[in-house]
């Protein structure tokens, strides 16, 4: 009954007229393992928590310069659901504008501006970021290829101390030994400067690898495993390690 | 309050610009000059395929190292802040550093990716 009730309504969909003519989106459902959900440094008590995403985005892309350039629009909501403290299950909502511009068949950039916001049952935790965000990517050839990105940030929020500026780096290393599989590895820095008495610059380190896998034309897997070293300018710190599953339909 | 409401704009009117500058030089180009790019460049699947689209979750997830956004208020899932937690104690890391509340709701390193 409900491979039926999918088909009735995913297969149409799917084969929409719209489809083609540079309309994108789609659902992921995803499971997160956070080691250290509260930030306890060494030698204190972590808390680790599981939080499942329900994800859910839709996006348009023009084409511009004769198929070398696009302008793209998306929107997306996430609905987050936590395990062991389920008073901070939050929605976030997001819209974005951005480009795309390939210079030639091995490089290409993106840039992005978006604002996320995020709400909770409890007003005083809300906030909202709006960021801007560029993308290069050199493509060696149709399976490995470079990306890096750079990434400014303002953050507003319900209390005063939470409101920052951030800015960072990101690059990764992208194979896809087969047409449907992605591999990849990447780092990333980035840094938010709060308008508090103490420890006010934080400096998080990522280390992230990761595997789509697409199952079908419209199904996808992913998984991934990231190393997170947060610092702060007081000289407290702590790490986690974060893992993440999940499973989407895309069409595109 | 106008720092709020002044780099939202300015960080607006600065993509706006970039996306009409692309749009112009597009117009300008030579048609002859692109064809071979066209036939080299599949735009579906550059900006919207789950393996190597720029602006998908898939992407956002596993391909450039940001932390995906998790929204809660302690710990790596909303990024080194000391708000209260929902046992109200507050997050280890860091120790409160400013008299109102804790500290911030925000959240992790965002996603590697375009909003």
């Amino acid at each position: 009954m409900k491979h039926q009730l999918l088909d009735s309504v995913f297969i149409p969909m799917l084969s929409l007229p719209v489809a083609q003519a540079g309309v994108f989106g789609g659902f992921d459902l995803g499971y997160v393992r956070d080691s250290n959900f509260n930030g306890a440094p060494d030698g204190a008590l972590q808390l680790e928590e599981n939080i499942t995403t329900y994800t859910a985005y839709l996006g348009h892309y023009t084409p511009l310069a004769g198929g070398s350039s696009a302008f793209i629009i998306k929107g997306d909501l996430q609905l987050n659901r936590l395990d062991e403290t389920p008073s901070l299950d939050n929605n976030i909502y997001s819209v974005s504008a951005g480009t795309f511009h390939a210079f030639g068949a091995r490089h290409s950039m993106t840039s992005n501006l978006g604002v996320r916001a995020k709400r909770f049952d409890d007003s005083r935790r809300d906030g909202a970021v709006y960021a801007l965000q560029f993308g290069f990517k050199q493509k060696m050839n149709d399976r490995f290829w470079f990306r890096e990105g750079l990434i400014g940030e303002y953050g507003t929020a319900e209390v005063k101390s939470g409101e920052y500026t951030g800015y960072g780096v990101s690059a990764s290393i992208n194979w896809k030994p087969a047409s449907s599989t992605l591999l990849n590895f990447g780092l990333a820095w980035n840094r938010r400067v709060y308008d508090v008495l103490a420890a006010d610059e934080r400096t998080s380190r990522q280390a992230t690898l990761g595997l789509v896998q697409e199952l079908g034309e419209h199904v996808y897997a992913r998984a991934s495993a990231t190393r997170v070293s947060n610092r702060a300018n007081d000289d407290s710190k702590y790490d986690s390690n974060v893992y993440n599953i999940g499973i989407g339909l895309s069409y595109y | 309050m106008k720092c709020k409401q002044f780099i939202p704009t300015v960080i607006s009117v600065a993509v706006l610009v970039t996306a009409n500058g692309l749009s112009t030089a597009a117009e300008a180009q030579d048609p002859k000059k692109t064809e071979p790019m066209l036939e080299q460049i599949d735009l579906r699947e550059e900006i919207a395929s789950p393996v190597a689209g720029e602006f998908t979750p898939a992407g956002n997830a596993a391909r450039s190292g940001w932390q995906q956004d998790f929204g809660g208020t302690s710990g790596t899932a909303n990024g080194m802040d000391g708000f209260p937690t929902a046992t109200d104690e507050p997050s280890a890391y860091p120790a409160p550093g400013s008299s109102d509340m804790g500290n911030s709701p925000n959240n992790s390193g965002g996603s590697s990716n375009p909003y």
